[in-house]
């Protein structure tokens, strides 16, 4: 008996797929790829949101942090413990000290509770070395180690508060990952006991209450409720409360970062995606007009357009799947790989490397899903053709050609001979063009964002001192030599107020990340040139104006021009009108007041708490050299410096969260122009395998394989060339929704839009190249092809 | 009983209307074998179109036993025709990357029966048609009058009652059409009624009448020697 064991339909798939097989494999190959970008990226994603979170859970966080303004003791703690709904309570503090590093000193954010090993909030992990550390050494974060370049064992020198430099040992070092990486802030971390800091000569006592509630879900909302309540019982009962910090709950202050840069690769990795998905449309929609006759036999021996559909649709559903197969297989331990470094950069660990099955489920669900969405449209047109104009020899419509179509040259008429076919063509290829640009432009806007710290600001160093010094004193610094001038500025950490109410503010506890600031710019300061968003600037008579950086204002509630901007210090409430906003990149938020109320307000009349520094500096070797001569003059002036931030620090701390997106971001523009070209290759080869009989035809009436390899090579050229076009005008919105998308999750502003070039002429370079090799393989076995042979191929 | 009324076909070729039926008005015997003659391009392959109901008419009605057809949608005539409806072209219209007996059991595919039960149905249908040694050869190994036979077994795949042929013999030499043309009176033999277009004249003798078209319409209607020996089951 015959074999047979298939309904024939199915066989007749399998066998017509067969004949196809380089088409289908390319389309395969090209599904496989750009779904194992998004295997990858989805898989990371996902074990690096779950270890993030974990990591930082470990280190049982804070959920809110009250400033006392006396040192807390022991019956202090156990009474906060003792409220209602406070789960956990502890002492800590956090000096602002200084470090040296070779010539330099950088800031060092020293961790301060009673017991050192101990303590249940904020916690860090021994990584190597004494725990608990000696009295009187220190420990070091591990990402920190690199940053003030000393091993295990040895010394640094350190200047603490109300002490001179003193070298401390560093004995052992930890991993805190509650903290974004030293190296990323350029500044130190250590991590020291009270009676470590009595034995250095510092004042031991500690300030900050640090607090969790028991709550079922909680919310950053629902905590800063809580840690009011709690602060206003506590100033009841006689205990002065600043400030309530309450960073957002449970999250890392770097996480927005790492959500940021997911998000991009995410999406560009589903453009891509769509993209093999739209390639594979389009090869479909060729094949099945190849097929326009035998769908119409099947139609005609009784299949419904419904039979039909599904029968295509299960072919583009066994090829997702088994794209989708491939690509979890290889993702899922790309996804590790790539969930690893990220999380070496952002110094957490993956404790636990599994991929949650809901990454499973979006590959398989996507990888099938919308191939099938896309191949759609194509399979349904195809199957709907009516049987008689299939089989009649009265054959395809010709579209009646308009009277400007016949004006055109005629390689283009008869690329519009098949209006759909080259809608979807070049949809193709237009939409693969424009994502390739796009992911280059979205890094080239990132990169003139970060540009923009420095544009935008012209000093070479920003000193803070621990209280306000006289601006005579400082003002003698601009006789250092190699300094140009020295500006004085208002500065305070600050918070925004509400009335009768303790200051709240957002600050993770390393002060830096979500905090806020009280600046008092000297008005007509050359010093900085932060573009005007909205408003207009301070001037001298703007006694009640304030001018927010743009953060600012979003934390503010995105007040409006004229509109109330409260800003609370220590308990006090600078009450001030919104005159503008500016756009600050590459800094925490800032309320900008005129000095004079500046002054007033914290009563510095003559004093200044933080200069600007400009050098004559033409080299990073001079400016290093200028500051060192600064930083002695300080010291002999004794003033006490709580950080110096050389801006080439600030520059290198913003650029090295760069490196990984940009590359990230150029492998997956890699991978959509692979797609894009495997599109349009194989839609060129197409197109010409379908005309083979028309060349037959062509060659009865007399052309050579010349004018035919000529004519072919027309028509794709003119196809690359529109799709070209057509790719750099999509690249405009394209670039522009992920600018405005990315920009204002990592910077909550839209990027600047960069429009490239490289991007535009790498594409038409590509596009010319693919187009001549995939026109003129097939073009020239037309060309050679006997007349018999081309008349004889089944239309 | 098929009854054709006022029936009218028009095309539309670029700005000018092409009538290739009009008017006509036809009813068929269930069981009866009619032969459509006529000029080239006198509507013959149209008329048979629209009664296998490949297309649809610009005018007029086509009734199959009493039901309009106009009423069914596409994948309805779709259907409709899969189960009732065995058509056959001049140029066999065979699927190429598929087997003779699977061309065959196509049909029965579609229409929902299962393959152990579709197999030895299509085998049987073969060997009614004389065929059945090249089952496992593809379509284009065969010879025409043997392509001819598969198209015909595939025809009757689901047992239709109506089999619509268009000039089934043109891609035939004149033994070859004979013997096909042999098959179709069997068939006619065995009930099923039949419509067969063609040019060839001297077919009056087999069949029960012969249509004639010239321009779109009946220009005459004449009783066959088939039917004057009462070979209808009329
Ligand atoms: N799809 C079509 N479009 C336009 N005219 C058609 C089409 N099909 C057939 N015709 C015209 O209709 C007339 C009848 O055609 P047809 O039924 O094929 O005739 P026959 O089969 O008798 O040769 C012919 O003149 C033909 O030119
Ligand atoms: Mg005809």
């Amino acid at each position: 008996m015959i074999d047979c064991r298939f309904p024939p339909r199915w066989s007749k798939l399998w066998r017509d797929a067969r004949l196809e097989k380089e088409r289908v494999f390319l389309m395969f190959v090209a599904l496989a790829v750009s779904l194992l970008a998004v295997a990858t990226l989805v898989g990371a994603g996902k074990i690096l949101r779950r270890e993030i979170r974990t990591n930082y859970l470990s280190t049982h966080p804070a959920m809110a942090t009250l400033e006392i303004d006396r040192a807390i003791d022991a019956s202090l703690v156990e009474k906060v413990k003792g409220f209602a709904g406070v789960q956990e309570a502890e002492a800590h503090e956090v000096v602002q000290a200084r470090v040296q590093v070779g010539d330099d000193w950088l800031p060092l954010l020293v961790f301060v509770t009673d017991d050192l090993s101990g303590h249940r909030l904020s916690r860090y992990f021994p990584q190597s070395g004494a725990w608990p550390a000696p009295t009187g050494t220190l420990l070091v974060e591990r990402t920190a180690m690199k940053v003030l370049g000393v091993q295990q064992g040895q010394a640094v020198q350190v200047k603490f508060p109300n002490t001179p430099a003193q070298r401390v040992p560093v004995t052992g070092i930890v991993h805190d990952p509650g903290l974004s990486p030293a190296g990323q802030e350029r500044m130190g971390f250590a991590y020291a006991s009270a009676a470590t800091l009595q034995a250095l000569g510092e004042d031991p006592s500690l300030h900050e209450l640090r607090v969790t509630f028991a709550m079922d879900l909680g919310s950053t909302a629902q905590v800063r409720e809580r840690a009011e309540v709690l602060a206003q019982a506590l100033v009841d009962q006689g205990v002065e409360v600043h400030q309530i910090r309450v960073p957002p709950f449970e999250y890392h202050p770097h996480q927005i970062q790492m959500e940021t840069v997911l998000l991009i690769m995410v999406s560009f990795s589903v453009l891509a995606f769509f993209l093999s998905a739209v390639l594979l449309a389009t090869t479909l929609s060729a094949w099945l007009s190849r097929q326009t006759r035998e769908l119409a036999i099947l139609k005609t021996v009784g299949a419904s357009s419904w039979q039909i559909t599904g029968l295509y649709l299960a072919f583009v559903a066994a090829l997702g799947l088994s794209a989708s197969v491939v690509a979890w297989t290889l993702g899922s331990h790309a996804a590790v790989a790539f969930a690893g470094r990220l999380a070496a950069m952002l110094n957490f660990a993956i404790l636990d490397a599994s991929i949650p099955a809901s990454a499973a489920l979006i590959v398989f669900l996507g990888g099938v899903g919308i191939p099938l969405l896309v191949a759609y449209i194509p399979i349904r047109s195809a199957s709907r053709a009516t049987v008689r104009e299939a089989l009649s020899d009265w054959g395809a419509k010709v579209a009646a050609p308009g009277s400007w179509i016949s004006n055109l040259p005629r390689s283009l008429r008869q690329i519009l001979r098949r209006p759909r076919r080259l809608a979807l063509s070049l949809a193709l290829l237009g939409f693969g063009g424009a994502v390739f640009m796009t992911a280059l432009n979205v890094r080239d806007g990132w990169t003139a964002n970060l540009d923009k710290v420095w544009q935008t600001r012209h000093y070479d160093v920003e000193v803070r001192f621990r209280t306000a010094q006289s601006d005579s004193v400082l003002a003698g610094l601009a006789g250092v030599p190699g300094v140009r001038r020295v500006e004085p500025w208002g500065w305070s950490p600050a918070g925004l107020a509400r009335p009768g109410k303790i200051d709240l503010v957002q600050v993770w506890p390393d002060k830096g990340h979500g905090s806020l600031s009280l600046v008092a710019m000297p008005v007509g300061s050359a010093l900085t040139s932060f573009p005007l968003m909205a408003g207009r600037r301070l001037s001298e008579t703007d006694t009640d104006g304030s001018v927010l950086n743009h953060i600012a204002w979003i934390q503010s509630g995105k007040p409006r021009l004229g509109e109330a901007v409260l800003v609370g210090i220590d308990g006090r409430i600078l009450s001030t009108r919104l005159t503008g906003v500016v756009e600050e990149v590459g800094s925490p938020a800032v309320v900008y007041v005129t000095p004079g109320a500046f002054a007033r307000f914290r009563s510095t009349q003559g004093r200044s708490r933080m200069i600007r520094v400009v050098t004559t500096a033409t080299s990073p070797v001079e400016r290093t050299e200028i500051l060192h001569r600064l930083e002695r003059a300080m010291e002999g002036k004794a003033l006490p410096v709580q950080m110096a931030i050389p801006f080439s620090e600030l520059k290198t701390a913003i650029g090295d969260h760069m490196t990984i997106l940009v590359n990230s971001l150029l492998a997956l523009a890699g991978i959509i122009a692979a797609v894009g070209m495997l599109g349009l290759a194989s839609v060129t080869g197409m197109g010409v395998l379908e005309r083979t009989r028309e060349f037959g035809v062509l060659k009865t009436l007399g052309a050579t394989p010349k004018v035919v390899l000529g004519m072919v090579m027309a028509e794709v050229l003119w196809i690359g060339a529109i799709s070209w076009v057509l790719a750099c005008v999509a690249a405009f919105p394209l670039t522009w929704a992920m600018d405005a998308l990315i920009g204002s999750l990592g910077f909550l502003a839209p990027l600047p839009m960069v429009i490239g070039w490289v991007g535009p002429v790498v594409w038409l370079v590509a596009v010319v190249a693919i187009s001549a090799v995939s026109g003129w393989i097939p073009a020239r076995r037309a060309g050679k092809l006997t007349i018999r042979e081309a008349l004889a191929q089944v239309g | 009983m098929i009854e054709l009324k006022n029936l009218g076909k028009t095309y539309q070729v670029g700005t000018v209307e092409f009538h290739a039926l009009r008017g006509v008005e036809l009813s068929i015997a269930k069981g009866s074998f009619v032969a459509v003659v006529g000029k080239s391009g006198s509507g013959k392959s149209t008329l048979a179109n629209l009664v296998a109901g490949i297309d649809r008419p610009t005018s007029g009605k086509i009734l199959m036993e009493g039901a309009d057809l106009a009423g069914l949608d596409e994948d309805g005539l779709a259907r409709w025709r899969g189960q009732k409806v065995g058509v056959i072209f001049q140029s066999f219209q065979l699927l190429p990357t598929l087997t003779v007996l699977e061309n065959v059991m196509l049909p029965m595919d579609f229409a929902g029966v299962s393959v152990a039960e579709a197999k030895p149905r299509a085998m049987a249908l073969l060997a009614k048609v004389g065929i059945e040694d090249q089952a496992a050869k593809l379509p284009l190994s065969l010879s025409g009058g043997q392509q001819q036979r598969v198209a015909i077994a595939r025809a009757l795949a689901n047992d239709p009652a109506l089999l619509v042929a268009d000039e089934p013999t043109g891609n035939l030499d004149t033994r070859t059409a004979d013997e096909v043309l042999d098959l179709f009176t069997a068939f006619a033999d065995q009930g099923k009624t039949i419509l067969l277009v063609t040019h060839e004249r001297d077919l009056s003798s087999r069949v029960d009448r012969v249509v004639t078209l010239c321009d779109g319409r009946v220009e005459s209607d004449v009783v066959g020697g088939r039917a004057r020996l009462g070979g209808s089951h009329a």
